[in-house]
């Protein structure tokens, strides 16, 4: 896809009101009217997801957390993406012999 | 000048005095009579261990001279013979440690009821050297390295330790290296920790060819790339089993840079056991994606239940370090039960890149991503003699982030089927088609939500490129910027497209698309609307209209209109040969009004028929007019008719919960914040571009800010991307 904004730059940041971020370098051309994000949204569950093996992302032995598994976090967003609506249900194509519509399997007797 | 002089006859007092131990037999380390009678190695000191001798160093041990700039040999394992260092030893050694054919090296850890008893092999190099831990072609027989740990109580096993220490000396890094020609080394690591080894130059294992390798429990931190690479033993083992990587140092020393690690094969496994299970790799940095490669021959990484394995078991996660299945020898590999999250500045950052046509399987795995003009899985260069990439149950997941461009959910340039898979929360487009020869891509059983529509053709075409769209489900597409752009939908032709022979667009799900009137869809439609699906009452569908002007008919001015179905354009051309001419099917719309019809025949070069009930309105000589591309390279065929779409359904799937994303799941999981806290995160700011948006969304940007392109920066606006 296309692109319809400028990345003008990233820095850390040192300090937060609730007005008002402080960044440790400057951004350079940054003006009034620019918007940003915070590259962090992901970082705990990344931090808790590389615990798996047995260290944390420090390399300091951890003991693995047993629920931070690939299989139960996709379990359980398939699981919220299942269609109750039975009209999806074997209304595929014939020729892949009637599945269901979408990724996950209707969910079937509400 | 006085240090350094003090320093340079310190050193050369160590060298004058240096003293060289061979062994006369097995025995330890510090005790005289193992080397003779005549004394021990030291500091400064250097020693070989000979043939069919064991020393063992049980307690603080030394040696090495610490030879600035060039590293010298200064410890030898010879051939058949056994360094030890035993639980509870240390062995530092300033110098090259040599190990020869069928010679083994071991570092023992032990647990006990305190804490455990550690062994440790370091290497310290002299100032300004590099130093290896060498494995050379003399003699017969593989060589060994070990480093045996134990299990101990939870999260505090027992790790056998192999370290390289540059700051004792000043020395600039060190290195494991493999032998030249003859027979490889076995690697045997059990509960390990491997730490400082490499640089950002150098590579922690030297493109180390070995005979088997066994990585289980244990830790690479703060090293270069580890490269390893099969020898030509098909029966020997390749395991890597509960390993994780932590701060990785590489900046330069691969070919690929900022690499964790490299794993390959040349050949299948005959006989013997490959795998890799549970290995992650984690990358602190916010600006910099390393990666990890792994390119063996029918290799499995990682388990899943739903896909036949026994068990789930994790196969490889990283976080900020992408995975690829890269090299000549990626072929035939199957990974599943892996996560990519990406959480970083570099642009265009992929979760996952593999060869297309490798007869890859991937499933059961899933991709967080929040880069900008996110790429999830890609698979832009080829390799021989592979089949078709099958990627299954593959969660995508944008985490909501839109920077700016959308990016791409999956983009595969071979055949290639995707199925059962989901997209949410502004993942990239759920396929990009995009390729003038290879590709031939099968999009069946998936489903979209909150994310952004398939992409036909975005920058190269060819018919026959995409065989089979069907049986997905469309909900609520992702929309950006209010007022909708291609995208902001279920399926979109980009300015490369071509008619396509054979492409079959039905049994497709769908719901809550811009303009529909459906209760949450937006209100506002793309520009221009998405199509209508007249076997389905007109209701608007999922598809938009394809952006491809045929023949160039674009921006012409409308000459005569006498009904709402028949136009005349004076500087038209409609009877082009070939793919230039307008067909029936194709799509004529009157720009000022931003309407679209079917062109229902063309009567003459300068003169169309659309189709019923037309465009009412339209004013000659004022209104200019566009004619883009038919889906179909079959005359009258279009979205709604008896072959295409008939079968779609228009409904609400009433999802169990479509607000789960992989956020929710570790909120609802261990009741703490997805992100982190932005007193030490990192803030990225976006500003208005100077360059012109592509053609393929010049008509539909609107000049407005939106709730994600907020007008100015509020805090408030930025807690949801961290809560």
């Amino acid at each position: 896809m296309g692109m319809t904004n400028t990345l003008r730059g990233w820095s850390p940041i040192v300090a937060v009101t609730a007005q008002s971020l402080t960044l440790s370098s400057r951004i350079a051309n940054l003006t009034a009217g620019d918007t940003f994000d915070f590259i962090t949204s992901s970082q705990g569950l990344g931090k808790m997801m590389v615990q798996s093996a047995g260290f944390d992302w420090n390399g300091n032995p951890v003991t693995p957390p047993t629920w931070a598994t690939v299989a139960n976090a996709t379990a359980y967003v398939y699981a919220g993406f299942a269609p109750q609506n039975l009209i999806f249900h074997h209304a595929g194509d014939p020729a892949h012999g009637f599945p269901d519509i979408g990724a996950v399997p209707v969910k079937l007797g509400r | 000048m006085k240090s350094i002089t003090l320093a340079l006859l310190l050193l050369s007092t160590q060298l004058a005095f240096s003293t060289s131990y061979t062994s006369v037999q097995s025995g330890d380390f510090n005790a005289d009579a193992t080397w003779g009678g005549t004394g021990h190695p030291h500091a400064g000191d250097t020693w070989t261990i000979r043939n069919g001798h064991t020393v063992t160093c049980s307690g603080l041990c030394a040696s090495g001279r610490a030879t600035p700039s060039t590293c010298s040999v200064d410890g030898t394992v010879s051939a058949s013979g056994t360094l030890t260092v035993a639980p509870g030893g240390i062995l530092i050694h300033s110098g090259e440690l040599d190990v020869q054919h069928s010679a083994t090296v071991n570092v023992q850890s032990r647990f006990n009821a305190a804490m455990g008893s550690f062994g440790t092999l370091t290497i310290a190099p002299g100032s300004g050297a590099t130093c290896a831990l060498n494995f050379t072609n003399v003699g017969q027989g593989a060589p060994g390295l070990n480093l045996s740990g134990a299990a101990g109580l939870a999260g505090r096993n027992v790790y056998s330790v192999l370290s390289c220490n540059t700051a004792m000396n000043g020395g600039a890094g060190c290195t494991i290296a493999p032998e030249i020609g003859g027979v490889n080394a076995n690697l045997n690591f059990h509960y390990f920790k491997v730490t400082g080894f490499g640089n950002a130059t150098l590579r922690a294992f030297a493109i180390f060819t070995a005979n088997s390798v066994v990585l289980q429990n244990g830790l690479f931190d703060r090293d270069g790339d580890v490269y390893l690479t099969m020898g030509t033993c098909g029966a020997c083992n390749f395991v890597v089993q509960n390993v994780s990587f932590t701060n990785p140092t590489d900046v330069t020393a691969s070919g690929n840079h900022y690499t964790v690690f490299e794993f390959y094969a040349n050949a299948r496994a005959n006989g013997s056991t490959r795998l890799v299970q549970n290995v992650t790799a984690a990358n602190q940095s916010q600006t910099q994606l390393y990666s990890a490669y792994i390119g063996m021959p029918g290799l499995q990484t990682g388990e899943s239940l739903l896909a036949g394995d026994p068990a789930n078991i994790n196969g490889f996660i990283g976080y900020n370090v992408n995975l690829m299945g890269a090299g000549g020898s990626a072929i035939s590999q199957t990974f599943r039960s892996n996560a990519v999250i990406l959480d970083l500045s570099a642009a265009g950052s992929g979760c996952y890149e593999f060869p297309f046509n490798s007869g890859l399987t991937f499933q059961d795995s899933f991709c967080l991503q929040r880069t900008p003009n996110q790429h999830e899985i890609i698979a832009g260069f080829t390799i021989n003699g592979g089949s078709a990439n099958f990627y299954q149950r593959y969660l995508c997941d944008g985490d909501g982030f839109f920077n700016y461009d959308t990016g791409d959910m999956i983009q595969d340039w071979g055949a290639y089927t995707i199925k059962n898979s989901l997209g949410i929360n502004l993942c990239g487009t759920m396929t990009t088609i995009s390729n003038g020869g290879s590709e031939v891509a099968t999009v069946t059983e998936n489903t979209n939500y909150n994310n952004f529509g398939e992409t036909f053709c975005e920058s190269a075409c060819h018919d026959g490129i995409h065989p089979a769209f069907t049986n997905n489900l469309l909900v609520k597409p992702a929309d950006i910027n209010g007022t909708g752009i291609r995208g902001d939908d279920g399926i979109h032709a980009a300015a490369a497209y071509k008619r396509q022979t054979n492409f079959s667009l039905d049994y497709n799900g769908f719901y809550q698309m811009p303009g529909s009137g459906d209760p949450g869809a937006e209100q506002q439609p793309p520009v221009p609307a998405l199509l209508p699906n007249p076997a389905l009452g007109g209701i608007i569908s999922y598809v938009n209209v394809p952006n491809t002007f045929v023949g160039n008919q674009a921006w012409k001015p409308i000459s005569g209109v006498t009904d709402p179905t028949h136009i005349a354009c004076a500087s038209c051309n409609f009877t082009q040969a070939g793919s230039a001419g307008v067909m029936p099917g194709d799509f004529f719309e009157d720009n000022a009004l931003k309407q679209v019809v079917t062109v229902q025949s063309v009567t003459d070069s300068t003169h169309l028929v659309l189709t019923s009930p037309g465009i009412s309105g339209m004013r000659p000589a004022q209104d200019t007019l566009s004619i883009y591309t038919s889906y179909w390279n079959h005359p009258g065929w279009y979205y709604g008719d008896s072959n295409n779409g008939s079968h779609d359904i228009h409904a609400d799937p009433m999802f169990v919960d479509s607000t789960r994303t992989l956020c929710s799941w570790y909120k609802s999981t261990r009741a703490a914040r997805c992100g982190a806290r932005p007193t030490g995160a990192s803030c990225r700011t976006r500003g208005r571009s100077s360059r012109p948006p592509a053609r393929e969304e010049r008509r539909s940007i609107a000049p407005r800010a939106t709730s994600r392109q907020t007008a100015s920066p509020r805090l408030t606006s930025c807690r949801s991307t961290w809560a």
